[in-house]
């Protein structure tokens, strides 16, 4: 029941979780993985931005984008804006858009290599972390 | 016999004066420094969950306090994060537009990413600016002081030599600021604000050139938290001043990256 709760509390009040507001435009109570091919990144503002070729199950080649995070909040949690470059295979786990437009708030990223980083401006471990520390303080 | 003692009295009062002017030289000089909010700095030790998760713009002290509560309500340990800041800002939005008027509503409902600044690479106004999640460097010079925004690395000029506002003041995205210390605390008021939008986690929508600000900025911790009080008046879009408040640890170990906008055209 809480968690029903909590789902409609998400859909109903229009969330705002990054650092700008093009996260209004997504559904931040879903998630999607996909993998692809990348053609274009941005490490640039006002979010960072893969830009990437999938296969649909038809068999068609779409173009996606995933945004994720500030680009100086994710300069300081080690990105340098070399892990990603066009070619490289890519696998994103994020939020697709409320507009159904080929877009994805992405979350996590999983690059050629294999290494798998948080995306977004904020940590999800430190946001886990944090509610448990205050829940142990009560 | 008068003669020494008004002597005596101008050497006290120079004296004094002396004292009162290094005493806020000091004062104004311990706001120096480079300041983080949570969001670059989610490991200082400061932070707790609420700083983390939703004040990182500035938020109204009963949005923060539902937060508070909302935590402190074991029945509430299921509920995913994310919704906790659903409510949270949904708290915000309803208190901007509680205290707005039809026209302020008005610019709140026709917000859009179209007039969004951080699509179009268009620099943040006054409110936005003054509170983003991103670091900034205060410094003085002489009577001025100088607060370096590492978003968009824009430097607004504070006037701090006692001057009065202009006249004729010209209006810009940034204002024109005047400050003062008031015992500990540094206050800087903020005229000649030209029409912009306001940060989309407080509601979005905008104000009029109409718009003053008044910031009061206190060190807690031993001066290693800078804590700020907003108080945004306009008598075109608000009906009672809009008040918010924020914090920032002192980071000397962080540098002021630099920052620019990329445009994206018409993807949003």
């Amino acid at each position: 029941m809480k968690k029903i709760l909590a789902i409609a509390l998400l859909t109903t009040s229009s969330l705002v979780l990054a650092h700008h507001s093009p996260a209004v435009f997504y559904h931040m109570d879903q998630e999607v993985t996909m993998s692809g091919t990348v053609t274009e990144f941005r490490m640039g503002n006002p979010h960072i931005r893969v830009y990437f070729e999938k296969v649909n199950d038809a068999g068609e080649t779409e173009q996606w984008m995933a945004e994720g995070g500030s680009r100086t909040v994710l300069l300081r949690h080690g990105w340098s804006g070399d892990e990603v470059k066009a070619g490289d295979t890519i696998t994103v786990i994020g939020n697709p858009s409320r507009e159904e437009k080929n877009i994805v708030h992405m979350k996590d990223i999983t690059f050629a290599n294999g290494e798998t980083r948080f995306a977004e401006d904020l940590n999800p471990d430190t946001t886990e972390r944090l509610l448990e520390q205050r829940r142990r303080r009560r | 016999m008068k003669t020494i003692i008004k002597k005596s009295l101008v050497a006290f009062s120079l004296s004094a004066a002396t004292l009162c002017l290094s005493a806020q030289a000091q004062d104004i000089n311990s706001f120096e420094g480079i300041w983080s909010g949570s969001m670059t700095t989610p490991d200082h030790e400061y932070w707790n969950v609420e700083d983390f998760i939703t004040c990182w713009a500035g938020c109204p002290k009963a949005s923060y306090e539902l937060l508070v509560s909302l935590l402190d309500d074991p029945a509430n340990d299921d509920m995913p994060w994310e919704a906790l800041n659903g409510q949270f800002f949904g708290h915000m939005r309803e208190h901007l537009a509680s205290i707005s008027t039809p026209q302020g509503l008005a610019l709140q409902q026709n917000s859009t990413d179209e007039n969004n600044p951080s699509i179009n690479c268009h620099d943040y106004g006054y409110m936005r600016q003054s509170f983003n999640p991103l670091p900034l460097e205060m410094t003085r010079e002489g009577d001025t002081l100088h607060i370096n925004y590492e978003e968009w690395n824009l430097d607004r000029t504070v006037y701090m030599d006692g001057r009065e506002f202009p006249d004729n003041l010209e209006h810009t995205r940034l204002g024109y600021s005047i400050g003062h210390m008031e015992g500990e605390d540094l206050v800087i008021e903020t005229r000649g604000i030209s029409a912009e939008i306001y940060n989309p986690f407080h509601g979005g929508g905008g104000h009029s050139d109409q718009l003053s600000g008044i910031e009061r900025y206190s060190l807690l911790d031993g001066g290693n938290i800078l804590s700020a009080d907003m108080t945004l008046t306009d008598p075109v879009t608000l009906k009672e001043p809009y008040m918010f408040h924020k914090k920032w640890a002192l980071t000397p170990d962080v540098e002021i990256l630099e920052d620019f906008c990329t445009d994206i055209p018409g993807e949003f």
